[in-house]
């Protein structure tokens, strides 16, 4: 008797994956991630206070840059004085020349951390934080925040 | 007539064909399930407390990435003050005010100290209260007010003040 060969895949259907598994782990992971996920990015912008310890309470340069409602001024850098920078004009611009400022100051006192940032009250908090920004990343790290006397 | 079949043919029939499995076509499904796990697997904060901007603030852009640690959050807003969740005072108050401390800030976060440190002692936990406050405050707010804020905050015990900003 001679055997008919059988012909590869004829009678045989392809085997379907097993997807369930997957699916509930999917299920339990999406909520999870969901849950934890952020959609707006906020981060954290640390903050000094006097007399709280830090940076630059213990930093022999006492740097501070006053924010006025018109200008931003750099002070407590010894045998240097800055001019006051415009900042109402061009905000860009001011801010470009402020960093510029500081980076000449950090590059002369790299060891120097802190700043005290000297505030006028009518100040919009927006332009707070973007000094902040500019003195942390001249190499300052954190501000401490002043109010100036109105 | 093969057309015309009789009911109890028709039955017949249907009692010796094979049962007909209905199986779910789920790879259209896993793959929208691969994409949106991709896309929250890059949104996912590690490491730290998840913080979203509180209704109808606009908080101010920045270049720091830090995260936060887990704290009562105040939020300053056009028209109030917020200390986690509950309105405690409206912001003219504090903007027309001549005096530093916020008599209305300052009960709600003793207030939210006294809860800490209770649920700390009942859970025995030999965690200290740390002090730390998250401070969302719109970008348009003039920094007296801050200013006004802080200083509550201070007298209060909350020395250790996170700014919360928008990455850039």
């Amino acid at each position: 008797m001679r055997l008919r060969k059988k012909k590869r895949g004829a009678g045989t259907e392809p085997e379907e994956l097993n997807l369930l598994p997957l699916m509930s782990l999917f299920v339990a992971l999406v909520p999870a991630l969901l849950y934890s996920a952020v959609f707006v990015p906020v981060s954290a912008l640390g903050l000094d206070f006097p007399g709280t310890g830090g940076a630059a309470g213990e930093n022999p340069l006492a740097l501070a840059v006053r924010i006025a409602d018109s200008t931003y001024a750099v002070e407590g850098v010894p045998d240097s004085a800055y001019a006051p920078i415009v900042r109402f004009e061009d905000p860009a611009a001011a801010r470009t020349e402020l960093r510029a400022q500081l980076d000449g100051i950090h590059a002369r006192y790299p060891t120097s951390g802190g700043a005290i940032l000297v505030v006028s009250p009518q100040v919009p908090y927006r332009d707070v934080v973007q000094v902040m920004d500019e003195v942390r990343e001249a190499g300052f790290g954190n501000s401490t925040l002043l109010g100036a006397a109105q | 007539m093969r057309g015309y079949l009789s009911t109890t043919a028709r039955r017949r029939r249907r009692s010796t064909e094979e049962p007909v499995i209905a199986r779910l076509q789920l790879t259209s499904l896993i793959d929208i399930f691969t994409v949106l796990l991709l896309f929250l697997l890059k949104s996912l904060v590690v490491g730290g407390a998840v913080v979203s901007p509180f209704p109808g603030v606009t908080l101010p852009p920045s270049s720091s990435t830090a995260s936060f640690k887990e704290s009562p959050v105040v939020v300053v807003l056009k028209n109030q003050i917020v200390v986690d969740g509950e309105s405690v005072c409206p912001t003219d108050e504090v903007t027309q005010s001549t005096e530093l401390k916020v008599t209305a800030l300052e009960q709600a976060l003793a207030g939210v100290r006294q809860k800490t440190e209770t649920l700390a002692e009942r859970a025995g936990s030999s965690r200290k209260f740390e002090g730390k406050l998250i401070l969302q405050a719109d970008e348009t707010i003039p920094f007296h007010v801050l200013q006004k804020v802080m200083y509550t905050s201070q007298t209060v015990g909350f020395y250790d003040i996170t700014l919360a900003v928008i990455q850039k």
